[in-house]
């Protein structure tokens, strides 16, 4: 198990190198001279020099990235080019309003949905269904950000009741963490919903009933429990939807976290920056992906008897032939 | 020769016109795909004909600034906006621009997906794993960062915003084609095919890809939704369509300012977004169930 962990802890390596390159290169070969960006348009031929020597900017693309990939491995970000801060401290400062609402989310996407789902699984055909099923539509078609700005219209200007802007206290996470669910709880929901009616009409569920186990069981035991497979798989890249999604949050209610930073970093082409707050959200995604793995295992006896019999590449290889 | 050769030809034909009139057939017999058909036609109509009834120079850019924030006002059905130009052309002239840009990019997209998807599914081996990693690394990173840092690095023209809609949308479309592909290839008539001297790229379009291209249609039609929701985001931040162009985010971004007095300005252009998905919606989710065969009767 611990052996599994690993491996797939050594995995998201090349991931990450990969999406580093990426953006790195994106980056350096976008129009735009970062001294120019970050001293002003006024800035003498000698000050520009300095700034791309200082920052090394003055070699080739090639040798910068291996410069700031071994400065990443030793932990260290490097330096903003316009706010002259340590990378990692303005990550420290700003990571943790991304991660509550990033993880928040995902919790309270799940924390909803899931009864949800399953109660719209055990409603099927009423009207409860068909009224769900118009709510949802409309739900999933509504932006994030316009979400944002008729919460804010609702609960901040009409009522007075939560304020529109910050990320201070628990009061502040309420409209932008409502703002970021609302639609996928539409989706998942409904997915859920899909998934337990899937399962129901296994033999085993029948097997279940005609033992006679009550229904409460059969339906939390049996059925939920296989409903929740595919689920889980879905968790990592929710993750990654989150944080991607928390840019424009982020942005609608003014809080001062990850997202906005990469926006206005990418604005000046703060190299830097941008490449943390990207590598980071990569981190958070395959660590997501490893545990969603992880809880197939918890929820899945089978999967679990592969992750200790030598970890499940060649099931992997197999699955892929047969996808 | 030819008597044996036309009857299965008539058969190949038959079979063919039938999945797509079937799918017609059920499309229209579902009321709420219907509905969503005909709403999407309608503001396509609206949009495009837009020229036709109004100036874009002197009514949706220029700004009187005598009519600054007006409504409700008469001449000015949904008021006028912070520069005093008539809300609801600029919305009309904004759904322009944006539907525009979502159609390109999901078409280029699409065939974009559907080329790196079938190359690694056919050649499978080094291609395939070159071409899926390097997808893969794509997919790594959500697909709003990945945008953003797009058209961050181009400047932020209708053509270059085209463009980076449809680089972020070709690794799950080509996740997609790739899996469908390889389960069609696996079938017998492929071989059968190949035994009789079919060219690879013969295979690939002609007998291939058709099949494995249906569960790909109404993710394509959802996918100009999802688009649309994508490029009136990036104005709304600043990074699309830029100002005094007409867009829906841009103009919501505008008006959040007066949000607290004029709130109609951060109410409609944000209704015509939701009215417009909803109708791309519904006519997905009922291509879906029109070209799903296990929905045939």
């Amino acid at each position: 198990m611990i052996k599994y962990i690993l491996k797939r802890i050594l995995q998201i390596i090349p991931v990450l190198i990969g999406v580093s390159a990426i953006v790195f290169l994106m980056l350096s070969f976008s129009p735009g001279e970062p001294a120019r960006l970050a001293l002003g348009m006024n800035a003498k031929p000698e000050q520009i020099e300095a700034f791309n020597r200082e920052n090394g900017l003055d070699q080739p693309v090639a040798i910068q990235y291996v410069n700031y990939m071994k400065g990443l491995v030793t932990g260290d970000l490097g330096t903003s080019y316009t706010t002259k801060q340590r990378v990692s401290s303005m990550i420290a400062i700003r990571l943790p309003a991304t991660c509550i609402l990033a993880f928040g989310s995902l919790i309270l996407t799940y924390l909803v949905a899931i009864p949800l789902g399953i109660l719209l699984a055990v409603k099927q055909n009423t009207w409860f269904d068909d009224l769900y099923r118009v709510a949802a539509l409309i739900a999933s078609s509504i932006p994030a950000f316009w979400l944002g700005l008729l919460l804010m219209l609702l609960f901040s200007v009409k009522l007075g009741l939560l304020p529109s802007n910050g990320f201070d206290t628990p009061m502040h996470w309420i409209l932008p963490l409502l703002c970021s669910c609302f639609g996928t709880w539409a989706g998942s929901s409904r997915y859920i919903r899909a998934m337990v009616l899937d399962t129901i009409r296994q033999d085993y569920v029948r097997t279940a009933r005609a033992k006679g186990t009550p229904e409460r069981q059969v339906l939390f035991r049996h059925a939920f429990k296989n409903a929740l497979l595919p689920l889980i798989t879905s968790i990592g890249f929710s993750i990654g939807n989150f944080f991607g999604g928390s840019i424009v949050i982020e942005q609608v209610f003014g809080i001062n976290g990850m997202g906005r930073m990469m926006l206005n970093a990418l604005r000046e082409k703060d190299i830097p920056t941008v490449m943390a707050g990207v590598i980071i959200t990569a981190i958070m995604i395959a660590l997501g992906n490893l545990i969603a793995d992880l809880l197939y295992g918890v929820v899945d006896p089978r999967i679990r008897a592969v992750y200790s019999s030598g970890g499940p590449k060649k099931v992997k290889k197999k699955e892929a032939a047969a996808a | 020769m030819s008597e044996k050769r036309d009857p299965t030809q008539e058969i190949v034909r038959r079979q063919k016109r039938s999945l797509w009139s079937d799918a017609w057939l059920r499309m229209r017999r579902s009321h709420t795909a219907v509905i969503g058909m005909i709403l999407f036609l309608l503001i396509l109509v609206v949009c495009f004909s837009a020229p036709l009834y109004s100036n874009y120079e002197t009514q949706v850019i220029n700004s009187d600034l005598s009519m600054v924030r007006k409504f409700p006002i008469e001449g000015h059905l949904l008021g006028t906006d912070e520069l005093g130009r008539d809300l609801l052309l600029r919305i009309i002239w904004g759904g322009r621009t944006s539907i525009t840009i979502a159609l390109a990019a999901t078409v280029i997209s699409s065939v974009l997906g559907i080329i790196f998807g079938a190359i690694p599914a056919y050649y499978g081996g080094a291609t395939d794993s070159i071409i899926m990693r390097t997808l893969d690394v794509f997919m790594a990173i959500p697909s709003m960062l990945l945008m953003i840092t797009l058209v961050n690095i181009m400047k932020p023209t209708t053509f270059n915003l085209i463009m980076a809609m449809s680089i972020s949308g070709v690794p799950s479309i080509a996740r997609i084609v790739r899996g469908q592909m390889l389960s069609v290839m696996r079938n017998e008539y492929v071989e059968a095919v190949r035994g009789m001297g079919a060219s690879g790229f013969r295979i690939v379009v002609k007998h291939v890809l058709p099949n494995a291209i249906s569960p790909l249609i109404s993710q394509i039609v959802s996918s100009v939704a999802g688009e649309i929701t994508m490029i009136s985001t990036l104005s709304y931040i600043g990074l699309g369509v830029q100002q005094p162009a007409p867009e829906w985010g841009s103009m919501l971004a505008a008006g959040q300012q007066f949000i607290r007095d004029q709130p109609y300005l951060t109410i409609f252009p944000g209704l015509a977004i939701v009215i417009t998905i909803i109708s791309l919606t519904l006519m997905g989710d009922g291509l879906r169930d029109a070209l799903d065969p296990r929905m045939k009767r």
